[in-house]
């Protein structure tokens, strides 16, 4: 028991609700440098520090917004181009498309027209063979059937005028 | 159940020790080393703690803020933590548009008060400087100096006193009762509850951890194996206290800094 002995008051005893006039003193000293050291070189330090970085973030912000709004701009560009170049590409086919269909046709009508003139000529020279052959026919016939027929009825008939009538009308009778 | 087997180990004095367990005086806890009779200085440990507090204060803050940079380093993210901690949450939250201005008073006291709470639990220094009556007093007054004063520039001196003591829109009659209580509350408790409120908690929790680790030195020392067992209920009980005083030591802190705050808004505000 001896420590608390030792170390138990001696004396009266002091007041712990008094009010020691130098601890009172040295307390406002204390607080007093406190108050002045802190605010005037470490809390407007601080809110220094505070508005720099509001401002900092504020411009990034700001930055961001405006590069936000590039980006946008640039992609409704891109879009825009985009959406041209889609419209032209489908112009093209279209185009194209229409050629080609012009192209067949224009062939196909003349591949038509080739056949026709073809087998028009093709006729016209038949037909042009078959007067010919015709004629040529119709003399023959003429010749002979007049030779035979001067030398049936003895008569000649070599006077050709006469001749050629008797035979177109032999002729025509045959052909009716 | 640990509280009766500690007041039994502690009332039933061993046999062969003439006393039993003395418990340590306010004499011995708080004023140990006075001056003289103690009515200039009542402890110098507690004085030393308390210019040794604002030292570190004033070093650990000046850099802190040296570079204040943009970007902060870790000294300079604990500071404005500590800084940020009462300008955001005291200060600009109860004061509003005045915060700003008031922020480093009030975080100037909050620190004060924290690191004088904090001393009781340092270990070495295990005194702290605000259960001395003095500091919280001081403190108290300077708080209730500065409310009067701000709330009489801003309203005058007989509009100040009305605004505190007179509320509007109730019966005349109760004028006579609620006149002198809200005078009494408003103007003449104030600074001493926030002193006593302060000062007892600190105080007290001093008192405790020290009745605590005598406990346990008396039943270790006392000799017996019953004795040293149940020596570890106050030295573990003690040690739990310290962490509350932990606690104490931030609430009371906080609380005293916000009380300011309010009564600082109460003289600010513009109607009652």
């Amino acid at each position: 028991m001896s420590i608390v002995d030792t170390l138990a008051a001696e004396g009266e005893a002091t007041n712990p609700i008094g009010l020691p006039i130098g601890e009172v003193i040295l307390g406002a000293v204390g607080f007093i440098v406190l108050l002045v050291v802190l605010g005037k070189f470490v809390w407007p330090q601080f809110e220094k520090a505070y508005a720099a970085r509001t401002a900092a973030i504020e411009g990034g912000i700001e930055k961001a917004e405006s590069a936000q709004r590039d980006a946008q701009a640039a992609l409704e560009q891109y879009q825009q181009q985009l959406a041209g170049a889609r419209e032209e590409a489908a112009k093209i086919r279209e185009d194209a498309r229409t050629q080609a269909q012009a192209i067949r046709d224009d062939m196909l009508a003349q591949a038509h027209a080739e056949a026709d003139r073809i087998s028009a000529a093709g006729r016209a020279q038949l037909e042009a063979q078959r007067q010919q052959i015709v004629a040529e026919l119709r003399t023959e016939l003429g010749r002979s059937s007049v030779d035979l027929a001067g030398r049936i009825v003895g008569e000649s008939l070599t006077d050709d005028e006469r001749a050629n009538r008797t035979v177109e009308r032999f002729l025509a009778e045959l052909e009716r | 159940m640990s509280l009766t087997l500690l007041a039994q180990g502690l009332l039933a004095a061993p046999e062969g020790e003439e006393e039993g367990f003395v418990a340590p005086t306010v004499e011995h806890s708080f004023f140990f080393d006075r001056i003289g009779d103690g009515t200039v200085i009542a402890s110098v440990k507690a004085m030393v703690l308390l210019i040794l507090g604002v030292i570190i204060l004033c070093a650990f803050f000046l850099a802190a803020s040296r570079k204040a940079a943009m970007k902060p380093g870790k000294l300079q993210f604990a500071g404005e933590s500590l800084y940020g901690f009462i300008r955001n949450g005291i200060a600009i939250e109860i004061l509003g548009k005045h915060g700003k201005a008031w922020a480093g008073f009030l975080a100037t006291l909050f620190l004060f008060i924290f690191i004088q709470n904090i001393w009781g639990i340092v270990p070495v220094a295990q005194l702290p400087v605000t259960s001395h009556f003095a500091i919280p007093v001081l403190l108290a007054l300077v708080v209730w100096v500065l409310y009067m004063y701000v709330g009489i520039r801003k309203h005058g001196f007989f509009g100040f006193f009305k605004m505190m003591c007179y509320i509007p829109g109730i019966p005349p009659a109760m004028h006579i009762l609620l006149i002198p209580i809200e005078f009494l509350s408003n103007i003449v408790l104030r600074p001493f509850t926030l002193a006593v409120r302060l000062f007892a908690n600190m105080f007290a929790g001093h008192m405790l951890i020290t009745i605590a680790g005598f406990g346990a030195i008396y039943l270790w020392t006392s000799g017996g194996v019953t004795n040293f067992l149940l020596g570890i209920l106050p030295a573990v009980g003690g040690i739990g206290l310290v962490f509350f005083e932990l606690l104490i030591c931030g609430l009371q802190a906080y609380v005293f800094t916000l009380l300011a705050a309010i009564y600082l808004e109460s003289s600010l505000a513009d109607e009652h």
